[in-house]
């Protein structure tokens, strides 16, 4: 076993035994039953066609799976930190990029867990209409691309910083910052909305996805729009190895 | 005769739209596309609109985002309208050419019925919505009393 697969395992175990992951997962099929329940039965919530309760549902589901890797991403350095616990992982033969990686992949099974639990609300919405495993690969491959990107960013806001409170602030910032922009309905029309809309890797993947699943598009015609998930996912990853020793201290910011 | 008078009718000619459809039938929620030419006219502006042939209120923005196009003039010039039937019923879709200099020009109406749909239904949902929770609630309980026995976090 190499030694990032030791540390994803250990933090995995971590989260999901007698961790948050668990609680956190639980509160999102709360969230993702409220939303079902309505799109079904509120005539408010009517939704013209079954593919757009779908895309609704991919959205919520990519948006707050999201939001989960980020928080349990910026936890996992600062956190070690308050907790006092960092100095024992870094006594362990694991090199820093072993661990940065290791981190990482176990903040991404959260990602992961969201999926799967997604699924048979995808099921019960798309029934009819073939939409539930195009929207649940569409999630796997854009919301892991996504989910990759700023969780790495949060990871690096957790190495930056000594208090878990300053990380979490910061990732959640950074989320509100790119979401705020998907709110706007008219953005992807004009030319400067193109932009922000291109450059933003939640709005482009929320836009690609929903082109597929609305619009009926094929999976290559707005590729493009996949271009900024994928650079901040390299970029994020890249970063960590890159920066792993630097990044992976008992202080932050020090040298 | 000379030529003045051979092209003045096409000169003096009013300008026309015609439809590529007459009359439509659709869904509920189903995105339609009408082609409109608009023919012997100068510049000026397309504009599509939508009536309820049934007294129904009509929001033309939930219709579609695009309801205006620029023509430049010309012996024919082709516009596609696309837009999404949101309103069960029976409705005209007509295009009105605003030129630069004279009266408005309608074209003619293109008749669309738009069958309703049940979109959803609560017999798969409420089952889901309860299950998944439920399941996951026993799971978390499980997983932290086994936590707990086994002396962890």
């Amino acid at each position: 076993m190499t030694s990032w697969n030791v540390v994803a395992t250990q933090e995995s175990r971590d989260l999901w035994i007698g961790g948050r992951g668990p609680v956190l997962i639980f509160g999102y099929s709360i969230l993702l039953s409220a939303i079902t329940y309505l799109a079904a039965t509120n005539r408010a919530m009517n939704f013209l066609e079954q593919r757009e309760a779908v895309n609704l549902m991919v959205q919520v589901a990519l948006a707050v799976g999201v939001l989960l890797t980020v928080a349990i991403s910026a936890d996992t350095i600062s956190g070690e930190r308050e907790r006092g616990t960092l100095e024992a992982l870094l006594l362990t033969p694991a090199p820093r990029r072993a661990i940065v990686i290791g981190k990482l992949a176990a903040a991404a099974t959260i990602w992961l867990a969201c999926l799967i639990v997604a699924i048979p609300y995808l099921w019960v919405l798309g029934r009819g209409v073939s939409g539930a495993g195009q929207a649940a690969v569409l999630t796997l491959v854009v919301g892991t691309l996504v989910a990759v990107g700023l969780g790495g960013l949060g990871m690096i806001f957790s190495a930056w910083s000594n208090s878990n409170r300053t990380s979490l602030a910061s990732g959640l910032l950074l989320l509100l910052v790119l979401f705020a922009p998907t709110q706007l309905p008219a953005l992807p029309k004009t030319g400067f909305g193109q932009l922000l809309t291109r450059i933003n890797p939640i709005g482009s993947a929320l836009h690609y996805i929903s082109q597929v699943l609305v619009a009926r598009r094929s999976w290559t015609q707005d590729l493009d729009y996949l271009i900024s998930p994928l650079v901040i996912a390299v970029a994020a990853v890249g970063a960590l190895l890159i920066a792993a020793p630097r990044l992976v201290r008992l202080t932050a910011g020090t040298r | 005769m000379n030529l003045l008078s051979l092209i003045a009718p096409l000169l003096l000619a009013d300008p026309t739209i015609t439809m590529d459809h007459d009359q439509l039938t659709a869904q509920i929620g189903q995105t339609l596309t009408v082609e409109s030419v608009v023919n012997n006219s100068g510049p000026g502006v397309a504009h599509l609109n939508v009536v309820s042939l049934d007294g129904v209120y009509v929001d033309l923005e939930d219709w579609s985002q695009d309801v205006t196009q620029p023509v430049s003039g010309g012996s024919q010039s082709s516009l596609d309208w696309d837009f999404q039937a949101v309103n069960p019923g029976h409705f005209a879709v007509y295009v009105v050419l605003i030129p630069k200099n004279g009266a408005l020009v309608a074209g003619p109406p293109v008749h669309i019925t738009v069958a309703p749909r049940q979109t959803l239904d609560t017999g798969g949902a409420v089952p889901v919505a309860i299950v998944v929770p439920t399941l996951l609630a026993v799971a978390t309980l499980i997983g932290r009393a086994a936590s707990k026995g086994s002396g962890g976090f």
